[in-house]
Parts: C-alpha cells; structure tokens; sequence
C-alpha cells in the first residue's frame, strides 16, 4: 500500500506532465473565442471561418486528400502486410521497407519534387496525396502487421476445408477479424494526411491545405482570428479520432 | 477389378529440409472406416494429414480421393471436411453462423440450413446452442461445434487432427465415445492422427503407425497390440516386452534363443531384427502358475512390484540381466528378491522385423 504523501505525489507529477502537453494548445483555443477588437468571449470567429474563399479551398483540400489518403494508405499497408505474411518475408526486410520514415521531411519531399519534375508531372492535388501517402504508409503497414500477427491463419485452412476459396476465406474471415486494425491504420493515414505540412508544401503547386496555408500566412502576415477558430477545430477532431482510434483497440480485445 | 477405395496416399514423399515427414508412404482408407494415423510428435502423421487436406502439397506421390487424383486441387476443391486440435470456430460467428459456413456454397434457402445446423448440433449432443457465441464454450463443447461445422456439408471424408489433445482427460474418454458414435451414425470415413495409444486401439477400425515418416504397421487395433511388426511398435504401446537373443539355424524351422529360454519360431519375418528380438505383453506372462506342457517356462528374479490399480506390475530380470514386466490383476502377494518361475504361451511370443529405413 502506498502511503497518501506518495500517492499525492505521483498525482501532482502526472498533473504536470498533462500541463506540460495541453497547455500549448490553449493560446489558439483563448483566441478562437476572443473577439478581437473588444476581448470579450464570443462564438463570430468560427462563423467567419467560411468568409475567407482561400481557407475554405485549402479546407476542401484537406478533407479530399484526407480521405485519398485514408483509404489508399490502408489499402497499400493491406496487401503488403499479405505480402509479409504469404512469402515469410524477414524482419530485417520489413525494417528496411520502413527506413523511409526516419529520413527528414524536408530531404523527402524535396526528393519526391525533383522525381515529379523529372518524369513531367506537374504539381497537383494528385502529386500532393502520392507524398502524403508515402508517409502514412509506413504507419499503416505497422499497424495492419501488428493486428495481422493476432490473426491465427489456422481459421484460414478451417474455411478452406469448409469449401471456401481464397478470396471468400479473407473477405468472410480475416477480414472481419483484422477490421479493427484497417480501420485504425484508416483513422491514423487520415489525421497523418491532415497534418502533413513540410513534405507537402514542397509539392503543393498552387493548391494549398490548412497546414500550409497556416504555415505561410503564419510566415507572412500573421494569423487572423477565425484560423484561430479553425485551428480549435483541428485539435478537437483530431483528439476526437484519437479517442475513436482508442475505442476501437480496447473493442479488438478479446471479451473474457 | 476392385473398387477404387475412398482415399489413397500413394507414394508420396514430403521434406521440410533435411527432415523427412513423409517417406513414400502407401495407404488405402474404405468408405465408412475409422482410420487413425498414430506416432510420436515429428513422425510425419500430421503432415500427412494435411496433405491428404490439401493444405500441404507432396513432394511426389499423388493422392485420389474416389479414384480422383486431387493432388493439384486446392483443399477447398475436395469435398472433405477438417477438426483440428485448436477447434479454429470462428470466434466472430454464433455456433450456428460456425456450422452453416461450410453450406454458404451450396445455394441451400434459409429453412434448410437452419434443420441441417440444427440436426448436427443434436448430433453433437448440443441443441439449443444456436445463437450461442462460439467463444464462450467450453473445450469440449467447442472441438463438438467444429465437428458439427466440418460434418454439414456431409463430406465423403473426415479429418481429425489430434481433436481431443487440448481436453483433460475426463472429457476426452467421453468425446472418444461420442466421437465413434458420430462416426457410425453418419458412415463418414474417419482418418484420424494422434499420438495416444488408447485413443487409437478404441476407437479405431484399423491404425497405421507412424515412425520418422515410414507406416510401421498398419493393422487392426487386437493384431497391432498383440503382435507389433517391429521393436518401435512393441516399445510404443505400453505393456510390451522386447527379449533380445539370437536365432538357432536358418529358414523355415528357426529357432530364437535367448539365455532364459528357446522358441521355435512358426513364421519368420523376411527381414529379422539385428539382433534379433521378439516381443511379449507383459500379461502373457504368468509367475508361478501352472505352466500346461506346450508352454515355454523360464527363471527370473522378481526384482520389484508396482501396485497400479487394476494391474499389478512385476518387474522380472532374466538370466543375462534383461528385465521384462508382467502384469496381473490378481494381485499376487510376492516379495520382492525373491526368484519365481515365468511361464508364457508360445503364440504370445512374435518375432520382430527390422524397422523400415
């Protein structure tokens, strides 16, 4: 049994811990709700987050690369991880495969840009979901490996002998066993994709996402108060994904 | 000309490196039979199990099932059905939803498939566990849903990798019972693989013995306990004694002679044990009884006696120091350092052969 000064302890060490990562995301969520010629609390910030054509467009981007990357990543992770698993690849290999993760952003994306421009690609929204992809993928691999590795594959060969080809064994009983797994690393590709500011700039073109058009206007003319606003939004869905994606690893646990 | 029986493994050969797991092995199982596979762990029984399943592929050989040659066939092309030891239930489906997923294929309607899940799960002496989730079932009744699941769409053949290996003993004796009534009300042919002897001698309509992938012996379960072919299968089944000696003369009048005693032996095999070696169950031998004249009768000193309920083990050693068990359930009252008269029948003594290499 711990004695209560111990226990206090403890408890005021993790209060500080918890300051120490969430007090940084107050400043943006205070402005949000600032009105800024009179200082008082007000709601109009968020109101006048659809005013401004620019956010708006770089909104829209965001949400359709998002969900490019959401499904693509996954997807990808998917059939490598089938992969890995089918032809016993080693672990020495899969460390390999994931080396990209541990090069700086910037070398990638400027890498990734001086291939579109060699091959003749032009910037676009499509060159912008190839980068973020490439960067979520790794993430989705380890996440479908991990839940791949809980799958037994001996109700693989019991589907089998029950007359089940390949295709309808995996549709029927992997997946629903692994869905928990696609869907985290779906959630995970989606808030990597939304975040992504560096590798995409460099292959933005003229499209812009939130991330970027944060960073330059933060560059350049300073943050108005309904990026504030949109920057509150940010952090709360992405804390609420999070959430979701810990939801969905506590149902994946076997009921005892 | 013969019917085509309903599987035969013929030749097949099957090596994971250097390890052999099949070499050349031969079988024929009839429609309807009890067939069981039986060897130590790494003898070769469950690979080739799974390669009569289609999960393995043979090196060479083929397999035909009803005079088909389904080597190349994937398993889910081969009309059998499989009961492994983990159960493998589907642990997102009902037990119902586990034993209707073998007649997702079959264009059945929703009626039918709802009577067939429901007759298999009175087969399996489990009615009314439809609707249960399959992952809160006990062993017992878990390895019966996958039977039910492996049974409904009344596969020509039968599977079972050691099923009952992960039950404690008290549910295994009943599944044993359970399962060879399965086996004859339904008339599916059974081939099983264990590695317990009992399991195998009672439920069995013939077994095969397996041994770093070579079939020892294939027999009934009375002939292969009563007269193992070599010195694995005598000193596999408990209970058996091998004598060591050497053989008086050649051909047909043979003769085996060890220090305690010597046997003229009726048949001999074509290719003897070195040295040569004969086996005897221990309750073939009888102390102090009273030996009839055409009985083969030596001395021994009784060295030790274990009590083991039923039988009462006794612990004999021979004239050059060999040692042989008898087992009695009468329960004689010896003591132990004493030296006793050992009378055994001839026919209770079989020659042994060379283990196939």
């Amino acid at each position: 049994m711990m004695k209560p000064w111990t226990r206090i302890l403890v408890w005021l060490c993790l209060a500080g811990v918890l300051l120490f990562l969430y007090a940084p995301l107050f400043p943006p969520l205070l402005l949000a709700i600032q009105d800024p010629a009179t200082g008082q609390l007000t709601l109009q910030n968020f109101g006048t987050i659809h005013s401004d054509p620019t956010l708006v467009g770089a909104l829209m981007n965001s949400i359709i690369l998002a969900a490019i990357v959401g499904v693509a990543a996954p997807l990808l992770a998917l059939a490598a991880a089938q992969a890995v698993r089918s032809f016993g690849i080693p672990r020495l290999i899969i460390t390999v495969i994931l080396l990209p993760l541990f090069i700086p952003g910037v070398s990638m994306g400027v890498s990734t840009s001086l291939f579109f421009n060699l091959t003749g690609i032009d910037p676009s929204l499509l060159t912008m979901a190839v980068v973020q992809t490439l960067w979520a993928l790794p993430f989705a691999f380890l996440i479908i490996l991990t839940v791949m590795s809980g799958f037994d594959t001996l109700y693989l060969e019991a589907a089998y002998t029950c007359g089940a080809n390949r295709a309808q064994a995996f549709r029927e009983i992997e997946l629903p066993q692994i869905a928990p797994g696609i869907s985290g690393a779906a959630t995970f590709s989606v808030i990597l994709s939304f975040n992504e500011t560096i590798r995409t700039a460099v292959v933005q073109g003229g499209n812009n996402t939130i991330q970027t058009f944060i960073w330059s206007r933060y560059q350049q003319v300073g943050l108005t108060p309904n990026m504030y606003a949109l920057m509150s939004l940010i952090i709360a869905v992405t804390l609420l994904l999070i959430l979701v994606l810990v939801a969905l690893g506590r149902k994946q646990q076997p009921a005892t | 000309m013969s019917p085509s029986p309903l599987l035969h493994v013929h030749a097949v050969r099957k090596q994971f490196g250097k390890q052999v797991t099949a070499a050349g092995v031969d079988l024929q199982v009839a429609n309807g039979e009890f067939f069981t596979m039986l060897g130590p762990s790494g003898s070769g029984k469950s690979t080739i199990l799974r390669m009569i399943a289609g999960l393995e592929h043979p090196d060479s050989g083929r397999i035909l099932i009803n005079g088909q040659d389904v080597t190349d066939l994937p398993p889910w092309r081969r009309d059998l059905g499989m009961v492994f030891q983990q159960y493998a239930n589907f642990p997102h489906m009902t037990v119902a939803q586990n034993i209707a997923y073998g007649l997702r294929r079959r264009k059945l309607d929703r009626e039918a498939v709802r009577k067939r899940v429901s007759e298999l799960l009175d087969l399996v002496s489990l009615p009314g566990f439809e609707e249960r989730p399959v992952t809160r079932l006990s062993g017992g009744e878990q390895q019966r849903v996958a039977i039910a699941r492996a049974l409904a769409p009344r596969p020509r053949l039968l599977l079972l990798d050691e099923p009952l290996s992960a039950l404690d003993e008290k549910i295994r004796r009943e599944m044993q019972a359970q399962l060879k009534d399965i086996q004859r009300v339904t008339g599916t042919a059974f081939v099983y693989v264990t590695h317990d002897q009992e399991e195998a001698l009672t439920m069995s309509d013939r077994v095969a013995v397996l041994n770093w992938g070579h079939l020892v012996q294939v027999d009934e379960p009375h002939a292969l306990f009563r007269h193992p072919r070599t010195k694995f299968v005598a000193t596999f089944f408990r209970g058996s004694n091998v004598v060591e000696g050497k053989l008086v003369g050649q051909g047909r009048s043979s003769i085996f002679e060890c220090s305690a005693f010597r046997v003229a032996l009726p048949e001999l095999p074509s290719k003897f044990a070195h040295p040569p070696a004969v086996a005897i169950r221990g309750e073939d031998l009888r102390i102090n009884g009273h030996p009839s004249p055409e009985d083969i009768t030596f001395d021994a000193v009784l060295e030790r006696v274990v009590y083991r309920g039923v039988y009462t083990d006794y612990q004999l050693r021979l004239v050059d120091g060999q040692v042989v068990t008898a087992s009695a359930t009468s329960g004689q009252n010896l003591p132990a350092g004493q030296k006793v008269q050992v009378a055994v029948r001839p026919e209770g003594i079989t020659p042994l052969q060379a283990e196939p290499a």
